[in-house]
């Protein structure tokens, strides 16, 4: 098979052809490592690129394998992780070169499982500094470029897992979601991007944005690489405080069903904040595909959707300061300004006004509950509009100037806030840049919300298409 | 309702020393510019009754 085509097959197709050694994680390795090295210098995507280690790996792989002692689905497939997910012996940097030289001696628990579920690791990626924005923009270790249209962003803070695997360097990526990490990098990149219920998989061993936000979860070119993932990295962990011991379900046997009678929202609210009319045209007719799919549509009201940002940043703010506050004190001239700013703004956010928030996001939680009393999903955009170029603050809607970074947000952050799970999955195109379609479910209810995306895809050709590039 | 923001330079500058965030002035300036376009937008939770509101407890959402 062609080198590129193995780079654009999903890991579930890989994982069926290595099982059945018609292709050897050898060949799989070598083809991605090959298109890494030829895209890298355009898109930008890796902070610690590995082919050493990662060829090593494949060989090991390839041996466990032909011995008959394959470890799963997983086994061989190319992986990359967010560079603030701790691998033993690796720099973790977070997206910035203070911490060039912290090299942590544990792994994060995904790290650790996805390793035992065999897969390889490529390497560890590029990041929005300190995972503190939505854009993928990092002056320290160069800006991640969408492989779309390389002058535009890729979205973030995650950027260098949604380029990474939109463009066929690795078959599946891990992102971390704090107020829409996964899943604005997912839409802006054309991919699926998963962020778990909160407590479902384990932050351990993660650089801590805020602590009651951070969702680790995959970012791949499929619904199934999602939950083949999922299944590999879900699931009770001692060492997070906040992991939840519930039984796991096998993800994949999720997607085998059908959306009829699956009831679906579309909060009314969504549509009156700003929004390309595009991209809206463009999601309504995704929504309408589910209808026409089996799902029942319906308008719902959620009233305190407007107070998400609110009630999401003030806590973030309090929180990520707290966390930064000893880097803040002795390294503030070295973090990147924008950060800088954003981390020392979390100093003027009062006790007061933290434990406010924290009560109305428990109004927040509670509404967010009573809604889903109602519908089995809330379906809506992902993000606003589609990418933009990279260094712009203010992006213009219709006659309306909006500051860029809130307007990245505004679809995601409420599912941060109540933990609830949510997918980004590709609807379609504005002016050749994808757009992504939210759908998200119940507390502990993956199940759900992978299988009415799965079915979207499978009956769309939106995950076919591929980057210029 | 939620009063009219109101964010004065003194008390932004007694914070921002008591933090220790410095006294580089060209920096605090752009700290206070960029806090006057924040924080009014987070006021915004002044309008929510939250009388019979006790903070939110992620570890209580579901545990079985």
């Amino acid at each position: 098979m062609d080198a590129n085509e193995l780079c654009y097959l999903s890991a579930g197709q890989l994982g069926r052809l290595i099982q059945k050694k018609e292709v050897s994680p050898v060949e799989v390795i070598e083809a991605h490592i090959k298109r890494a090295e030829s895209l890298e210098p355009r898109l930008n995507s890796f902070i610690a690129f590995l082919p050493e280690k990662a060829r090593e790996e494949a060989r090991r792989a390839e041996k466990e394998i032909l011995a008959g002692r394959s470890k799963g689905p997983l086994h061989g497939i190319p992986l990359g992780l967010k560079d603030l997910y701790y691998v033993r012996g690796i720099p973790n940097t977070a997206g910035t070169k203070i911490f060039k030289d912290f090299i942590p001696d544990f792994d994060s628990t995904v790290a650790a499982r996805l390793r035992e579920a065999g897969t390889i690791l490529l390497g560890k990626l590029n990041m929005h500094p300190l995972a503190y924005g939505p854009t993928g923009e990092n002056p320290e270790y160069g800006h991640m470029h969408n492989p779309w249209n390389t002058e535009c962003i890729t979205g973030g803070s995650s950027g260098g897992s949604g380029s990474a695997a939109a463009s066929g360097q690795c078959t599946l990526t891990m992102g971390s979601d704090t107020g829409g990490s996964i899943r604005i990098p997912s839409a802006l990149c054309g991919l699926a991007g998963l962020k778990p219920t909160y407590g479902r998989v384990s932050r351990y061993g993660l650089t801590t944005l805020a602590w009651s936000q951070d969702h680790p979860g995959p970012l791949a070119r499929t619904v199934e690489d999602c939950a083949l993932v999922l299944n590999a990295i879900a699931g009770y962990d001692p060492n997070d405080p906040v992991s939840v011991p519930l039984p796991v379900p096998d993800y994949t046997k999720a997607l085998l069903g059908t959306i009829k009678g699956l009831r679906i929202g579309v909060p009314k609210e969504y549509f009156e904040v700003p929004i390309d009319g595009n991209v809206k045209e463009i999601v309504w007719k995704g929504i309408r595909k589910l209808e026409e799919l089996g799902a029942t549509v319906t308008e719902v009201s959620w009233s305190m959707y407007p107070h998400a940002a609110a009630i999401a940043n003030t806590i973030q703010m309090a929180e990520a300061t707290a966390y930064h506050k000893k880097l803040i004190k002795e390294r503030a001239s070295e973090i990147w300004h924008p950060v800088r700013l954003r981390l020392e703004a979390g100093f003027f956010i009062s006790a007061v006004d933290y434990v406010q928030a924290e009560r109305a996001r428990a109004l927040f939680f509670e509404q967010s509950l009573e809604l889903m009393k109602k519908v089995d999903l809330l379906a809506g955009p992902t993000v606003p509009v589609t990418a933009f170029k990279i260094g712009t603050n203010e992006v213009k809607i219709g006659n309306r100037t909006t500051k860029a970074i809130p307007l990245l947000t505004q679809y995601t952050r409420p599912f941060n806030i109540n933990g609830f799970p949510a997918i980004s999955i590709p609807c379609g195109f504005s002016n050749d840049l994808p757009v992504g379609l939210q759908l998200a479910g119940r507390p502990f209810e993956e199940e759900t919300v992978l299988r009415a995306a799965h079915v979207y895809e499978q009956a769309t050709e939106w995950h076919f298409k591929r980057p210029p590039i | 309702m939620a009063q009219p923001f109101s964010f004065s330079k003194e008390l932004f500058l007694r914070i921002a020393e008591e933090s220790g965030l410095g006294t580089d002035s060209s920096h605090l300036d752009s700290l206070y510019a960029y806090l006057q376009g924040v924080l009014p937008g987070l006021r915004t939770i002044e309008n929510l009754d939250l009388a019979d509101a006790e903070p939110f407890m992620p570890l209580l959402m579901k545990k079985e």
